[in-house]
Order: C-alpha cells, then sequence, then structure tokens
C-alpha cells in the first residue's frame, strides 16, 4: 500500500500551464505523458480569490488534448 | 429547402450552439454532441429558417433539456459536488471565442445552475445570458411563459446573492464547497450552541449543582444517623 502510494505521488504531474479556466484564473498540471492530471481554477470576485476549485476526476479532463499545442482546429 | 450558410456563419451558429449546451450541461462532450446535433438539423431542415441564430440556440436549449433529464438519474449518484468540466482557453483550440459571453462561464455560476430543474435552467441562461424575451423564451424551451417569469425573477436574486456576475458576496460562513448561500445565520448559530460541548458542559454542571445542595441535605442526616 504505501509503496502503491509512493508510486502514485512519484508519478505526479510534471508540468504545468497557467491558462484561462471558464474566463477564470487556472492552472492546468500534466502527467509527464501530457495527459492532464489535474485542473485547478480560481474565482476571482473583486479581486479576491473566492473560491478555489480542483477537478482531478479524469472522466472530465479526458476532453482535453495532451497539450494546448496539440489542439487542433478542426476540434 | 436546405439551409446553406457560408463557412464563419456557419462556425458562428455551431459556436453558439456549444455556448447553449455547454451553459445547459456543463459538459464538454454532451455539450459538443447537442451543437453538433443541432447544427445537423439545421442544415438538413426543410423549412425556411430566417434567424439560424435564434433556430440553433432553440434547438439547443431543446436538447440539453432532454439530455438533462436523462442524466438526472446520473448526476444526483455523483460523489460529492457535482462540478461541470473545466474549459480551458487555448486548449480547446481557443475556447474563450468558441464561447461567448466567458462572465457567465465560471464555475461558481455553472455550480449554481446545478440547483435549477433543466426547464428553469433554460429559463434563465435564455432571459439572462442570451437576452431573450419571457415570451421568447417559452417558445424555445416549450414551456409556459409564467413559469419562466417566476423561475427567473425568483432565481435570479438567488443566483445573485450566491455570487454571480458583479455583485460583491460575503464569504460564506459555513465553508460551502458548492457556493449555495449558505442557512440563515441565525439558526446556524442556536444549533451550534445547542450542541457546543461548552454550552454542554454548562448545563451539566448547572444539573450537577441542582442536584448536588439536595445531595448534601439528604447526605448529612445519613452519616448523622
Amino acid at each position: 500500500m504505501a509503496k502503491l502510494v509512493a508510486k502514485q505521488i512519484a508519478r505526479g504531474p510534471s508540468d504545468s500551464e497557467f491558462l484561462a479556466v471558464n474566463g477564470q484564473p487556472g492552472r492546468i498540471l500534466r502527467n509527464a505523458d501530457g495527459t492532464p492530471w489535474s485542473v485547478l481554477s480560481v474565482d476571482v470576485v473583486d479581486g479576491r480569490i473566492q473560491t478555489i476549485r480542483i477537478m482531478r476526476n479524469p472522466d472530465k479532463l479526458c476532453h482535453m488534448p495532451p497539450r494546448a499545442s496539440a489542439s487542433s482546429e478542426e476540434w | 429547402m436546405t439551409v446553406a450558410l457560408p463557412d464563419p456563419e456557419l462556425e458562428a451558429v455551431r459556436r453558439r450552439g456549444f455556448g447553449v449546451a455547454y451553459r445547459m450541461l456543463g459538459t464538454v462532450a454532451e455539450a459538443e454532441d447537442v451543437a453538433q446535433e443541432a447544427l445537423l438539423r439545421l442544415t438538413r431542415s426543410n423549412e425556411q429558417i430566417e434567424e439560424p441564430m435564434a433556430w440553433i440556440t432553440t434547438v439547443a436549449t431543446r436538447l440539453s433539456i432532454d439530455a438533462l433529464r436523462q442524466a438526472r438519474a446520473r448526476r444526483e449518484s455523483y460523489i460529492g459536488p457535482w462540478l461541470p468540466e473545466p474549459l480551458v482557453a487555448g486548449v480547446a483550440s481557443d475556447a474563450e471565442a468558441q464561447v461567448e459571453r466567458a462572465d457567465s462561464l465560471s464555475q461558481a455560476f455553472l455550480v449554481i445552475l446545478e440547483r435549477l430543474t433543466p426547464v428553469e435552467r433554460a429559463a434563465f441562461l435564455l432571459h439572462d445570458v442570451f437576452d431573450y424575451g419571457y415570451a421568447e423564451v417559452a417558445r424555445s424551451s416549450a414551456a409556459p411563459a409564467p413559469t419562466h417569469a417566476r423561475s427567473s425573477r425568483a432565481h435570479a436574486s438567488t443566483l445573485r446573492r450566491a455570487g454571480h456576475a458583479s455583485t460583491p458576496t460575503p464569504r460564506p460562513a459555513t465553508g460551502c464547497s458548492s457556493g449555495l448561500s449558505p442557512p440563515p445565520r441565525t439558526v446556524m448559530s442556536r444549533r451550534w450552541k445547542r450542541s457546543s460541548p461548552k454550552t454542554r458542559s454548562c448545563t451539566r454542571t448547572a444539573a450537577a449543582r441542582a442536584r448536588r445542595p439536595a445531595g448534601r441535605c439528604t447526605a448529612p442526616p445519613v452519616s448523622r444517623a
């Protein structure tokens, strides 16, 4: 079990990128293979952070292409 | 007659369909499906369509209502608060350009929309985000106008209070992660007081104090006797 956890941690995100998530500031973390690890988004109201959301459900991240540069125009 | 639109216009129409569907459903894949289906129906329609933009808004709304009704069970059994799929600009090929009016796209807004029924959600979006009149809203989402008027008005204030748009909102004291408005503070504090250990210990000592004199009164005579 400890090995599994250690492996998960070791496997963690290797790449991060700041982007607009749903029109608000956010950050995407990616695995070494380029697949999304988590998407963090911040709700800013009147210049202050109101909520921080982190989406880690892989089913909800699978629509993202591995890398920003990999997005195709035809979509 | 089939509708033949030049490519840029068709793209704009599809983008509108996606924008409506994404705000309705909160998922990218389903919104794409809805937008695609609506676009197909538009291009294959036998009727004379004068305003493709309005037409696709209506069709995408209705398809989204159907999809939401089907997805209800799935969302109700979802573990934890249901959050929309994040839409990342620059990843899904210029998502911000695809989905107009980015201010109504924020996750907080979409999370709050989850509280509405599918038809109410449609009514609210069409009226408040896409600037449709009540009569048009009623036509688009196939429900009587009073429903929309009522739901829109009732929810508009709720939604604004809960942190939508430019209204400044106090930070929820109860830490509701779903962005729902916290229960009235008086009720909360009353509940808290009732259950807090301090009050409980106070009542216990009060009860003990009440009991103690009686005990002392009865105990000495026993020892004396």
